[in-house]
């Protein structure tokens, strides 16, 4: 294994039959263990970011590395018992129950064919118990609420098993309390040997969880590095462009705006 | 998951098992067990064409398909169905021996049964089969033939000839085809000389007319044009028939030269407007209605001037085709009548002094055997058009 | 074995023991229905045949085994092949309103089918034929028109390329309908699009078995696969899904086996609307249920439609017509209707 579970070199995307460029010339890696908050303002090119992690997205230049290998020459499924992605948002079309969907996170790990079984769902029950979302296992999906719901995701991401876990802005749509719930299991999972990627747009949140911190404007990398090197004033300032101060209160970072 | 501790239980588990976990030996097993089961659905395919021995008594028929018909015995119990069926009936009926034979039938009209029922007092007890009649239908009336069209051997005949129920097709469009059908018809019935009677009296029509036109070149033939007139919703229109139809050989057999072939677009009736007549320009103008009342056409058509500014119209040259309970321009054997009127009506001149009601009652007489009081009181009265 | 979390949930996962005991149950009932109706017909009346008939009578042997066996065979395969397609389309769409027929395969059938009649004659294999590649053609025309449209994402585009296709072929279809002789083709032409089984015969059933069985077979091996692929593209990729490729495999499939099936019985609507429905009410939306479910169901119904279709009246009734006003019917009820029981 290289120096870095994922590793972006030199990577840049635009949009087919797009000459803007998402992304440009971004250099990252990722180290075991860590907990990567991506930050910027909206249209910086984060779930772009995410993206490409994936494979999903194919880079004009540069290369995806994933465990020191290309992620374009990974299989989908062996991808898919590594790495896992909880989206921004999902609509369910129709009632499928909690635990039916967080069981389809068992999909790569099952061939085209094959059905789970016992183990599968233990797997599942595992990862809900996990979310803490127990109590509504049983329940349909579309009659969740938005917190509720992004546990879920959470859940079917989980049973996945990764090595490496996506979270698109998985804060937006929380309460306080929701917010606090989830941290808690990032840290559990963080603990459980899990590397965490995580956009958000709000610093806070990165202050709170974060290990290592990215600051992205308008599809470039501006700075990489621990959070405390990271998130000071001018920096975040440079990175939203609007003037904004970081203190320090019980050891914690807060960012004043206006 | 509830246990519920019974022995049931842990073989649904023990099946749910296989199903969850082995899929693709399922998968294979089912495809085996289908494989295994095919050569019997060959057989079974099979099993619906074998036709029955013929014996001594049995005869052979070439149908209208030119299908080699086999039949164990003359047949006792026949069954006309089908679409149109009424025109195989008709041409049935021209031999005496099929009316006690004829014991279904699908009832196409009013007309048909006023018709028949004059020449075959049995006529109305015979049973009537639906219109839509399936094979279930016509197998419980245990027929040993049925006759059909060819428009309908391809669905209802291949599932009766599945059966085993042998299915003769007769097509009775043309006169040519009057020749080939009336012999299988004679053949089946085993009244082949009735059936080369009726030929030779249709020949002897045709050539009768054709001997006095045959000689006539483009220029003394009439400009025809005959016109089926349908009102649909109220919507009126005029449609010429196909260059196949027994209404276009009948106007050209009469001597006339009709305009519209080579104008149909599709397979039947095509509409066409008073822009197209007129710039036609015929001599003669004959019209055909089946469901509306001829004098109800002649008000609507005077009353509309540009009608009446055709020279065809003028000239007074605009007939009726004329029918008794049936309308004479059909397949039907009606058609020598049909083709009689139109020569004396194309060509007066050279058929002075027919009278087409004596020619009426001979033609009953001859085809269908009736004659005096059935047919003054039952046919002659429904007699319409321009006689 | 214990699982402890298990005992505080009623897990929906598994198909536990009570469902899939209701749809063997289901599966049983089906059979059942087929025997049954085997020996309902109008021969020698409009009554149940005894089985004593069936050793005494030739003829009803052959009636039977030629034509009413093949024939509810294939009401049954119409009845599943829709219904699991239907579950195909909609799960696949995200959408609850498709059906089968929907991206031009129903009008392409029709045209094809009417092409043949108008112009090239009744024969059965030549009408069965074209059917079934004109059906075929929609799918990909409406795939061709989709993939080069310049609006909207992927499922929109699928959808109204498919709007277009179907209104292409139905006008073709009404000028084949003018042009049609109304003795001989226009009554076929009509017949044929208001859907019916009554020219059934093991010749024509045969030729669509293979790719009939076939098609079902994928879908109903895929069926756990298949609830994944209603997810978006990123999403079931990173499930380690490839979602172009297994939703095009699953959607051929299924327009497949509808095509051989639509090219045998004419156009029969709203089993692969409704039925699918219907299973997930009962059954909940996990297709590994619902898909068997809704292939028995729909199996059952229009067995049970062409029933009535060929005893209740002399004549018969087309099946599309007997289908529409079950479907629709129950559609009605169902939407009006509280939950159903959902089967534990």
């Amino acid at each position: 294994m290289d120096d870095g579970l994922l590793r972006f070199e030199r990577v840049s995307f635009a949009y087919p039959g797009s000459e803007r460029e998402v992304s440009r010339g971004i250099d990252l890696a990722v180290v075991p263990g860590t907990v990567t908050a991506i930050l910027g303002p909206n249209g910086a090119g984060k779930t772009t970011l995410l993206n490409l992690a994936l494979g999903w997205l194919q880079p004009q230049t540069g290369m995806v590395r994933f465990e020191g290998r290309s992620v374009a020459e990974w299989g989908r499924r062996e991808l898919g018992c590594r790495m896992a992605l909880v989206p921004q948002r999902e609509s369910a079309a129709f009632e499928h129950t909690v635990l039916e969907t967080v069981l389809l996170g068992r999909s790569p790990h099952l061939g085209l064919l094959e059905l789970p079984g016992d183990r599968d769902v233990e797997i599942a029950l595992e990862a809900i118990a996990r979310c803490g979302i127990v109590s509504f296992a049983s329940r349909p999906v579309n009659c969740l609420s938005g917190g509720e719901l992004q546990m879920v995701l959470l859940a079917r991401a989980l049973a996945q098993k990764p090595l490496l876990l996506l979270l698109d802005e998985p804060f937006s749509h929380l309460d306080l309390a929701n917010k606090s719930r989830l941290l808690r299991v990032i840290r559990s999972l963080v603990q459980n040997g899990v590397t965490i990627i995580l956009t958000t747009h709000e610093p806070e949140i990165a202050a709170a969880i974060a290990t290592h911190l990215v600051l992205m404007r308008e599809g470039q990398v501006r700075r990489v590095g621990s959070l405390d090197e990271v998130m000071t004033t001018p920096f975040l300032s440079d990175t939203y462009g609007i003037p904004v101060e970081v203190r320090e209160v019980n050891d914690r970072k807060i960012v004043l705006w206006c | 998951m509830a246990k519920e501790g019974d022995g049931a239980m842990t073989r649904w588990d023990g099946f749910q098992a296989i199903v969850a976990q082995k899929p693709m030996l399922l998968a294979l097993s089912s495809a085996c067990v289908l494989l295994a089961l095919l050569p019997l659905f060959v057989v079974a395919g099979e099993l619906g064409n074998t036709s029955p021995a013929v014996s001594e008594h049995g005869l052979v028929v070439t149908d209208a398909r030119g299908k080699e018909i086999r039949l164990p015995a003359p047949p006792r119990r026949i069954v006309i169905t089908g679409k149109a069926s009424f025109m195989v009936l008709d041409a049935v009926y021209l031999f005496p021996e099929a009316w006690p034979r004829v014991i279904g039938l699908g009832r196409e009209g009013q007309g048909m049964d006023t018709f028949l029922s004059a020449v075959d007092p049995g006529y109305a007890s015979k049973t009537t089969l639906g219109r839509e009649a399936g094979p279930e239908q016509i197998a419980a009336a245990k027929p040993d033939v049925v006759l059909m069209k060819k428009a309908s051997t391809e669905n209802l005949g291949r599932s009766l000839e599945v059966i085993g129920i042998p299915v003769v097709c007769v097509d009775f469009e043309t006169p040519a085809h009057y020749d080939r059908d009336l012999a299988i018809l004679g053949r089946l019935l085993g009244q082949e000389e009735r059936a080369k009677e009726l030929s030779g009296l249709m020949r002897g029509i045709v050539s009768g007319i054709d001997a006095k036109v045959a000689g006539l070149d483009e220029a003394g033939k009439p400009k025809v044009l005959l016109l089926y007139y349908s009102n649909r919703d109220g919507s009126v229109a005029y449609n010429v028939p196909p260059t196949s139809w027994m209404q276009t050989l009948l106007v050209e057999m009469a001597g006339g030269h009709p305009l519209w072939k080579g104008v149909e677009l599709g397979q039947g009736w095509t509409k066409v407007g008073i822009e197209q007549i007129a710039a036609w320009d015929p001599d003669q103008i004959f019209i055909v209605s089946y469901f509306t009342e001829y004098n109800t056409v002649e008000r609507e058509l005077l009353a509309d001037e540009r009608w009446n500014a055709l020279r065809a119209v003028r000239s007074k040259n605009l007939w009726f085709f004329p029918g008794d309970l049936l309308s004479w321009d059909q397949p039907d054997p009606r058609w020598v009548l049909g083709l009689t009127w139109l020569a004396t009506k194309i060509h007066p001149e050279l058929f002075p002094g027919l009278d087409m009601k004596a020619e009426a009652r001979s033609f009953f007489k001859n085809f269908y055997g009736i004659e005096g009081e059935a047919v003054e009181k039952t046919i002659l009265p429904a007699l319409h058009g321009d006689l | 074995m214990d699982r402890p979390v298990a005992g505080a949930v009623e897990p929906g996962s598994m198909p536990n023991t009570s469902s899939t005991r209701t749809i063997l149950l289901l599966g049983g009932g089906l059979l059942l229905l087929l025997v049954c109706s085997l020996f309902l017909g109008r021969y020698p009346t409009l009554s149940l045949m005894s089985p004593e008939l069936l050793r005494t009578d030739e003829m009803a042997w052959r009636l039977v085994w030629g034509l009413r066996l093949p024939r509810l065979i294939a009401a049954a395969l119409v009845g599943m092949t829709l219904a699991a397609a239907g579950t195909v389309f909609q799960t696949i769409f995200a959408n609850p309103l498709v059906e089968p027929g929907f991206l031009g395969v129903s009008p392409g059938a029709a045209f094809g089918a009417a092409f043949c009649i108008v112009f090239l004659g009744n024969q059965a294999f030549l009408v069965q034929g074209f059917a079934a590649f004109f059906a075929v053609a929609g799918l990909l025309f409406s795939y061709a028109l989709a993939i080069r449209m310049r609006f909207g994402g992927w499922l929109l585009r699928l959808v109204l390329a498919g709007i277009a296709v179907s209104a292409l072929f139905s006008s073709a279809l009404g000028i084949l309908k003018y042009l049609a002789d109304p003795l001989s083709q226009l009554p076929e032409i009509t017949f044929w699009l208001l859907g019916g089984l009554w020219s059934i015969t093991w010749e024509r059933l045969l030729p669509i078995l293979p790719v009939v069985l076939l098609a079902l077979g994928v879908l109903l091996l895929m069926r756990w696969r298949l609830n994944a692929l209603g997810l978006d593209d990123t999403t079931a990729f990173s499930l380690g899904l490839a979602p172009a490729r297994e939703r095009a495999v699953l959607l051929f499939a299924a327009v497949a086996a509808t095509a051989a099936v639509v090219s045998i019985a004419g156009m029969i609507g709203w089993v692969g609307l409704i039925v699918p429905h219907l299973a997930r009410r009962c059954f909940g939306a996990d297709c590994r249920r619902s898909m068997p479910a809704a292939m028995l169901i729909g199996g059952m119904l229009t067995v049970l439609c062409d029933d009535i279709a060929r005893c209740a009246m002399a004549g018969e009734i087309p099946l599309g017509i007997l289908t529409s006003l079950v479907g629709a019917g129950g559609f009605m009820v169902l939407m009006t209707s509280g939950a159903l029981h959902r089967a534990k």
